[in-house]
């Protein structure tokens, strides 16, 4: 079996018909983790029941079992919660941190017949955009090991780049599976706000978090979304801002595509003239834009006049959710501790010992936002603005189905290049963070590669469709795939 | 720069985390670029006023006061998780002297 052509839907057409076992694809993206994730460091655990989960997956198929992910291998990221494994989120305050329960997506993939390979790296806490900041060690980028592998979730992109898993479920709080996807030359989604139950992920952002897939197609993220979303019987009673399938339905409703007229892609010229944007990147754009008109899509220009600010509002809104949800690390409940004299010292100790710097710098960020006397200026202010922005997708939304932007403003960049200087690895998510603050889908999808030092490295193109508009994305997205250059 | 190597010092504290002075010293760097960043939100039209309210697209849910129990962990894996436990609880230092 030649495990590097094959993607999902191939996959399961194989499994269907007999002519693979799930056994033997495990022990495929196995053998690929053996050669390849020495270097790459993808993987945090492989589980030593993959290849007894594989053998119950092909018992059930023979059983007459038709789970729509039966028997394929997913590599899940290290803050999502599998029922008796290891989750750590990379970081030493949670070493030895065992699962005492499936997060929702895990039990919709148990469900669907899904098996779990091991889990992979991250950022520390998902915070960072290029896997560097792991407890673990780095996740090298599998097409070239001098350069990152994006992140946070570059364990589940890397994973997938190198064949060790057909899939992955990483989760998305400004980029996170957009960005590491584009540097890897794989598909990323990142779903709708509430489409996908955040419970069972550890929280960064909470009114930005959502888990999403990671594959080889748009037509493979399709499926492991189908999987994923929803929940028995209405919304996820553990995560009160999911939307049940009637609300999913009724919010999608909201904007009109009609199948008889060209798809309308949005551009936003003024985008592209910011800073930082590399000259590969534009051109690249530029040669997309050409290859839809070509597919059929109709290009129009649309202005987002507050999206400069989006960046600003993250970096506002994300610490100071940040710094509420990792107030429950302490010591006390689960994870590791350092000990001190007294409960204090083992709070300041725990915290100040076990925590990485990205996420310690970014809990105090918070704190300074949220404090009395800046409330306003920042907090607030930038909750005012994230409405802004929001305000003026809803309005180029009534002209476009989906906006075109690059993924990143780079390609992989090497290891160590911003590691110095926070805000320059900040920057990196300009085109990312917007979907986040408005609660859109956005996907990224392969879009050519660009010649640095002899190193062909993959750029990646991002559509983002109105609320609950997935299915515009996969649409858009394959007929992008369709046309091209391989 | 605005931010002061006391104001780091003073925000470690209130979140909890015990710092060293190098790091008071990069910390206080960093947090000053970032914040110099973010700055940027004052510029946006003077009509939105900072103290303008943003109500929220989504609201609380309240659900059935009704135990999971079937589908919840128990309670017992939760205390295991805890790095000090006795007796089913949760162990801490003594707080009060």
């Amino acid at each position: 079996m030649d495990i590097s052509t094959l993607t999902i839907e191939k996959a399961l057409e194989l499994l269907a018909r007999g002519e693979i076992t799930s056994v033997s694809l495990v022990e495929a993206c196995i053998e690929e983790i053996k050669k390849k994730d020495g270097e790459v460091h993808a993987y945090l655990e492989v589980f030593t029941d993959a290849l007894e989960q594989a053998k119950i997956a092909d018992q059930k198929r023979k059983d007459g079992d038709t789970g729509s992910l039966l028997g394929i291998p997913f590599s899940i990221k290290d803050n999502i919660l599998i029922e008796g494994k290891r989750a750590g989120a990379a970081s030493k305050i949670l070493e030895n941190y065992v699962a005492p329960y499936d997060a929702t997506v895990i039990k919709n993939l148990k469900k669907a017949g899904a098996v779990f390979i091991g889990r992979v790296n991250m950022d520390e806490f998902a915070m960072g955009g290029s896997t560097e900041n792991s407890a673990y060690g780095i996740t090298k980028n599998p097409l070239d090991t001098s350069r990152v592998s994006g992140g946070s979730s570059g364990g589940s992109a890397a994973s997938v780049s190198m064949h060790g898993a057909l899939a992955s479920l990483g989760s998305d709080t400004g980029g996170s599976i957009r960005q590491p996807a584009s540097y890897c030359g794989v598909v990323g989604l990142k779903p709708t706000y509430g489409s996908v139950s955040r419970h069972g992920l550890m929280a960064m952002g909470s009114s930005l978090d959502v888990i999403g897939p990671i594959a080889h197609t748009v037509r493979d993220c399709e499926i492991v979304f189908n999987a994923i979303k929803g929940f028995e019987g209405g919304r996820d009673v553990y995560d009160s801002t999911s939307l049940s399938a009637d609300e999913y339905k009724k919010v999608a409703s909201e904007h009109v595509r009609e199948e008889s007229r060209p798809l309308r892609v949005g551009i936003v010229p003024a985008l592209m003239n910011m800073g930082g944007v590399q000259d590969s990147v534009k051109k690249n754009l530029e040669e997309s834009i050409e290859l839809l008109k070509k597919a059929g899509c109709e290009i129009v220009d649309v202005e987002l006049p507050n999206i400069g600010y989006s960046l600003a509002v993250y970096y506002v809104l994300m610490p100071a959710e940040v710094s509420s949800n990792m107030s429950r690390f302490d010591g006390v409940k689960f994870g590791s501790k350092s000990e001190g004299g007294d409960l204090l010292e083992d709070y300041l100790k725990t915290r100040g010992e076990l925590l990485g710097k990205e996420v310690r710098r970014r809990i105090m960020l918070g704190t300074y936002v949220l404090s009395s006397g800046y409330y306003d200026a920042y907090y607030n202010k930038a909750n005012v603005v994230r409405k802004l922005i929001a305000d003026d997708f809803k309005k180029a939304f009534t002209k476009v189905d989906v906006i075109l932007t690059p993924t990143a403003p780079s390609p992989a960049f090497k290891i160590g290049a911003h590691s110095s200087d926070p805000l320059q690895m900040y920057l990196e998510d300009v085109f990312t963070v917007t979907a986040n603050l408005v609660g859109v889908p956005a996907i990224s999808v392969p879009s050519g590669v660009v010649e640095d030092e002899g190193v062909k490295l993959p750029l990646g193109i991002q559509f983002t469709a109105p609320h609950c508009r997935e299915d515009i994305l996969f649409e858009v997205g394959k007929k992008f795939e369709s046309v091209r250059v391989k | 720069m605005s931010v002061t190597e006391a104001d780091i010092k003073k925000l470690a504290s209130l979140a909890r985390i015990q710092i060293s002075e190098e790091e008071v010293k990069t910390f206080r760097n960093e947090i000053d670029s970032i914040l110099g960043y973010v700055d940027q939100l004052n510029t946006v039209s003077a009509s939105v006023s900072a103290h303008s309210q943003v109500v929220p697209e989504h609201r609380n849910q309240v659900r059935e006061d009704i135990s999971h129990s079937d589908t919840n962990p128990n309670p017992e894996v939760l205390v295991d998780a805890a790095p000090s436990s006795e007796s089913g609880f949760v162990k801490v230092k003594k707080i009060l002297n």
